[in-house]
């Protein structure tokens, strides 16, 4: 189910909001930009849209939007502005800090669930775009074969089961960002499976063993979950080089 | 801002519909609250509130209460009391029609 973070300190334009968008979609609330960015600062519990309003109690909405745009996570978080304030200069500055949208309100709920169904399926498109060409390290992977590789040239085919495929695939497009177990088991085994959250570490266990030597790491992050990151290759002692060829 | 309100003309779903009577009902509540913030002379916070008003009542399929709610804001932001007053009094009127025009 998509998340969706709406920073609104309105409480009737909150329960429009939930009641347009009821059941579809996992929807948390921020009054202020300071729960919101707490909320924000939290990898793991990015949302995959933000509805932001302009008037906030504790600041200016167009400001938050300026500090997130500036974080390497949030850079590409679809956010949709909502706001009473919908002046040609609001929805100009809205658009040039890279709002994907600007909602005048009053707004019709119908509208509303339009726009954002539009927002996140353009979100999914790029996404799967992105995941055409997804790598990390020298560790790349071709989606259509469902292949990864390590190395550049060349190339060498690592043998991965399909799980651990959909855990690889996932745990880079986090772009390392942490993926809980709950995450990564709705990626891999898919929506509504149950399955022992240990699953994972097994598998991740496995992945790790069959990337080695590969320059990537397979993170666990105590509490929270798991993350991959690229590392850089050891330098490569000279005398040890020519011990190895005598 | 009143113009948006008032074409606002899609019909509004059941779902909203429903909650129309609370809505009137917390908007009662809360015109005494502007009443007693123009008392007390604290237009800043009767300007906020119409402004939320002005934001919300179309989409509970009040469109009247946000046109009069986008007035109110506009006279509150110019510290205009005397046109606020009366602007209240306005809302109040929209207010009770819509709680009859909701009964029929």
């Amino acid at each position: 189910m998509k998340r969706i973070l709406a920073i609104e300190d309105c409480d009737e334009s909150l329960v429009l909001i939930r009641s347009a968008l009821g059941p579809l979609y996992d929807i948390k609330h921020c009054p202020n930009g300071q729960e919101a960015r707490a909320v924000l600062g939290n990898a793991s519990d990015h949302p995959d849209l933000l509805l932001l309003d302009i008037s906030l109690p504790d600041g200016d909405g167009l400001k938050l939007l300026s500090l997130l745009r500036t974080e390497d996570l949030l850079k590409e978080l679809p956010v949709i502005v909502v706001s009473g304030h919908a002046d040609i200069a609001n929805k100009v500055t809205a658009f040039s800090l890279g709002a994907e949208d600007f909602i005048a309100k009053p707004f019709h709920p119908t509208e509303l669930r339009a726009r954002i169904e539009a927002r996140l399926r353009r979100a999914e498109l790029a996404q799967q775009a992105k995941l055409q060409q997804l790598s990390c390290g020298n560790v790349s992977i071709d989606i259509e074969r469902q292949h990864a590789y390590t190395g550049q040239d060349p190339r060498v085919v690592v043998d991965l089961t399909p799980k651990e495929f959909r855990l690889l695939c996932a745990l880079i497009r986090a772009n390392g960002r942490i993926l809980t177990r709950e995450q990564l088991l709705q990626d891999a085994w898919g929506e509504g499976t149950h399955v022992v959250d240990r699953a994972i570490d097994t598998h991740i266990s496995r992945l790790r063993g069959k990337l080695r030597g590969a320059l990537v790491q397979i993170e666990a992050v105590p509490g929270q979950g798991y993350r991959i990151c690229a590392i850089t290759p050891e330098p490569v002692d000279e005398q040890q080089q020519q011990q190895a060829k005598a | 801002m009143s113009s948006s309100s008032n074409k606002l003309k899609l019909e509004i779903e059941p779902e909203i519909r429903a909650m129309a009577p609370d809505y009137l009902a917390r908007r009662k509540q809360e015109l005494l609250v502007i009443k007693n913030c123009l008392s007390t002379n604290k237009i800043d916070e009767v300007r906020q509130l119409a402004h939320q008003w002005k934001g919300h009542a179309a989409s509970f399929g009040f469109p009247e209460l946000g046109t009069i709610a986008a007035r109110l804001e506009a006279a509150a932001a110019a510290r205009d009391m005397v046109q606020s007053k009366a602007l209240t009094d306005d809302l109040e009127r929209s207010l009770d029609a819509a709680f009859r025009a909701i009964l029929v």
